[in-house]
This record gives structure tokens, C-alpha cells and sequence, in this order.
């Protein structure tokens, strides 16, 4: 029961950066899962792994630069006042 | 507000007892009143009997009694000789007759400035909140709350679960009926309220064990927040990976995040009126399933918006129907979870 909103907040910054940090060609790229493979599939624009995909690609572009702000934030946070 | 006439009857009461500072509590607290209430309400007030009054009330006088305003009565004469009458006039308005406008000037800008900061911040708050979609979910009534919580603790023999749609005159669609038409449209007035609820219920859980403190209504207020953000989230991050064709909007899955509360407090509840654990495991199970069944009609139509010709696409609409029963099942862990 101790988990509050603040807790929520650390959780979600952890996940955002766990899925930042996946590196393209040495990890996402060899399990199939790099977000250039399939372009031009009909059906595969339905399915969980597209999606899945397209979701890591979609923050590991766009949440890059905003997530240093939040993490430096957030570490200067813990160390003055946690 | 002040009025001169009760005033002046006053004027003849109990005039043996004059004291050099006179004090009316009634006159005192008008005079108060006045210079507190909004300017307009300021300015028909007769001069003349303000003064005295504030003359009265501003000579610091040790006797805070009820006598009534005798002070006047001595005043009055005064008037009449005409003699004292200007130089104590004079002095007043030394005192208080330039202040009188300045506290006029001063509460009209004070007011000009809330209405400024109001404005402000209403249109601000416009910008991140749709004003108008929050009020559309608290447009309830008695019945449509009461109908609702019947229909959470029994939604068993509920037979229509489908949303009124308002249309347009053309007949178009333009939304979901409000809730004060329509009972199967979800609201936020029965969440915040049992939220609340729930929160002090677990303030007066923790004073009978003899265990509150302040922070206690904070932490738990958080933890169920965190709870429904998280419900929120799932479900959105579900709705976007089956990629289900829905426009419900946050506020849908909060309200139905939030419902879950109504039986959590009638649990909660229970536990306090000092049944034992078997009564209280019961009456959880029952509202956990209750509430998952309710989930599960109710959000029919967000998982499965096509549910006419879903027969085409069997994989696909299993995948959603087990999606769905996951929500409703993940009642019943959240609620063992609030309930602790």
C-alpha cells in the first residue's frame, strides 16, 4: 500500500528510460523487433508486435531529449531533498 | 445591512447608564460588516449615524457589553446646541472621513483585481481542461445516483447496458447523452464523491485503531489515485496495442476506474461495523464481482465497437473479449488492494 502517485511517477520514468536505452542495431535488431523491417506489410499494421514496435521506435525518438531534463530533475531532487 | 431607523429607537434606551466610550455591539459588527461586503453595497449608507458609529467603535473602550448605544443619546443634544457638534464633526472626519474612500477605492480595486485573477485562471485552466466535457459528467440528479449505485452493488438483472446517443437535428451523432438522461452513461459525480468517501473512511479506520495522523488521509488520497492512473494507463496502452477503434476519452475510463470505490467503501464499511472476516471476504467477493460484471457490460462497447459484424474477424475479437475480462478482473485485484 506504500505505492503513491510519487512512487507511480519513479515507475513510469524507470520504464520510459528502460525502453529509451534499448540500442537499435545490437539488441532490437537482432531479435526482429527494429522498427525498419516490415514498411510495406498490409496485415502487419494490425498486430501487437507492429505496435509494440512502433511504440519503442515512437519513444526512443521522441522522448530522448525531454528525458535527460526529467532524469537530471529528478536525481538532483533525490540527492538534495531524498 | 445598517439601517438608521432601528437606530433611532434605540436612541431612547437606557439613558442612565453613559459611559465616556460607549460601545454598541450591534452598531459595531454592522460597521464591520460594511467595510468587509463589496463596494456598491457601501455607498447608500447615510453618512450622519455612520459616523457617530465609527467614532463609537474606534475609541478602544474596555466595556464590550451589551448596553445599548447610549453614547448617542448624549450626541444628539450636542447636534441640536450645535456648539461641539463641528468640532467633534471635524475631528471625525480627520479620523474617518478620508478613510471612508480610501477603503472604497481599495476594496474596489481588491474586487477588480479578484475578478482580473478569476477570469485569469478560468481561462487559463480552459486551455489544458475542456471545462464544458468535465461538466457534462457531473450533469446528475437524485435519481440517476441512486439508479447508478443500485445498479454497481447489483448489476445483475440490469437488462439495457447500451449508451444514449445524442444527435444533432440532421440526425447525426454528436456525443453520448448526458447522465441525467441517460443511466448507462458513466459520471464523475459518484467516483469523486466515493473517492472522498473512501479516503476519510480510511481517516476513521485508522483513528479507531488509534493510528491518525494527518498524513494518513495523503497517503491513502495518493495511493488510490495512483491506482486509477495506473487503470487508466493499462487500459489505454491495451485499447492502443489491440488497436481498437474507439474515441472514448479519458475521462470515460477515470469515471469507470472510479466506480470501483462504491464497493470498496460498502466493504471498508462492513469491516468497521465489526463483522467478522468471513462476512467481510464475502462482501468483498461480491462487490469485486459485481463491479467486474458492470465493468464488463458497460465497457462492452469500447472493446468491441464493432460488435455487428465482429464475426469476420474471430481472432482479433477474442483477443478483445479476453482483453475485457482482464479489466474486470483486474478489479478484484485493485480492490483487494484498497481494501488493505
Amino acid at each position: 500500500m506504500a505505492l503513491g502517485l510519487g512512487q507511480l511517477l519513479y515507475v513510469l520514468l524507470l520504464f520510459i528510460n528502460a525502453i529509451a536505452i534499448l540500442s537499435e542495431e545490437r539488441f532490437l535488431g537482432r531479435i526482429g523487433w527494429s522498427a525498419q523491417q516490415e514498411p510495406g506489410f498490409g496485415d502487419q499494421g494490425q498486430s501487437i508486435k507492429y505496435k509494440l514496435v512502433n511504440l519503442i521506435s515512437a519513444v526512443r525518438t521522441l522522448l530522448r531529449i525531454p528525458l535527460i531534463g526529467i532524469n537530471v530533475l529528478v536525481i538532483i531532487y533525490e540527492l538534495l531533498l531524498g | 445591512m445598517y439601517q438608521p431607523n432601528a437606530y433611532q429607537q434605540q436612541q431612547g434606551y437606557d439613558p442612565n447608564s453613559y459611559t465616556p466610550s460607549p460601545q454598541n455591539q450591534k452598531g459595531h459588527g454592522s460597521t464591520f460588516a460594511n467595510s468587509r461586503s463589496p463596494p456598491p453595497l457601501q455607498h447608500p449608507v447615510p453618512q450622519h449615524p455612520i459616523l457617530n458609529f465609527r467614532a463609537d467603535a474606534a475609541s478602544p473602550s474596555p466595556q464590550m457589553s451589551h448596553q445599548q448605544p447610549q453614547g448617542n443619546m448624549n450626541y444628539y443634544p450636542q447636534q441640536q446646541a450645535g456648539n461641539a457638534y463641528p468640532q467633534q464633526n471635524s475631528n471625525i472626519y480627520s479620523q474617518f472621513g478620508f478613510n471612508d474612500p480610501a477603503a472604497q477605492m481599495g476594496m474596489q480595486f481588491a474586487g477588480n483585481a479578484m475578478a482580473q485573477g478569476t477570469a485569469y485562471v478560468e481561462q487559463n485552466l480552459n486551455r489544458w481542461v475542456n471545462i464544458p466535457a468535465v461538466k457534462h459528467y457531473f450533469n446528475v440528479n437524485n435519481l440517476y445516483v441512486i439508479n447508478k449505485m443500485r445498479i454497481l452493488l447489483f448489476p445483475w438483472r440490469h437488462s439495457p447496458w447500451t449508451r444514449m446517443a445524442r444527435r444533432s437535428d440532421t440526425g447525426q451523432m454528436e456525443g453520448y447523452a448526458a447522465p441525467r438522461e441517460d443511466i448507462n452513461s458513466p459520471d464523475l459525480y459518484i467516483p469523486v464523491m466515493a473517492f472522498v468517501t473512501y479516503v476519510l473512511l480510511c481517516g476513521l479506520a485508522a483513528g479507531r485503531k488509534g493510528s491518525f495522523h494527518p498524513e494518513v488521509l495523503g497517503f491513502t488520497a495518493s495511493a488510490s489515485l495512483a491506482i486509477v492512473f495506473t487503470e487508466v494507463l493499462l487500459i489505454r496502452l491495451g485499447v492502443y496495442l489491440l488497436s481498437i477503434p474507439s474515441d472514448t476519452s479519458v475521462l470515460d475510463l477515470v469515471a469507470y476506474s472510479g466506480y470501483k470505490f462504491v464497493g470498496v467503501i460498502v466493504t471498508t464499511a462492513m469491516k468497521q461495523l465489526g463483522f467478522g472476516g468471513w462476512a467481510v471476504y464475502g462482501v468483498f467477493l461480491y462487490t469485486a464481482l459485481s463491479c467486474g460484471f458492470f465493468l464488463l457490460r458497460s465497457m462492452r462497447y469500447l472493446a468491441l465497437p464493432d460488435a455487428g459484424n465482429a464475426s469476420t474477424m474471430n481472432p482479433q475479437r477474442k483477443r478483445r473479449m479476453w482483453f475485457l475480462l482482464m479489466i474486470a478482473a483486474s478489479q478484484l485485484l485493485f480492490m483487494f488492494v484498497l481494501i488493505k
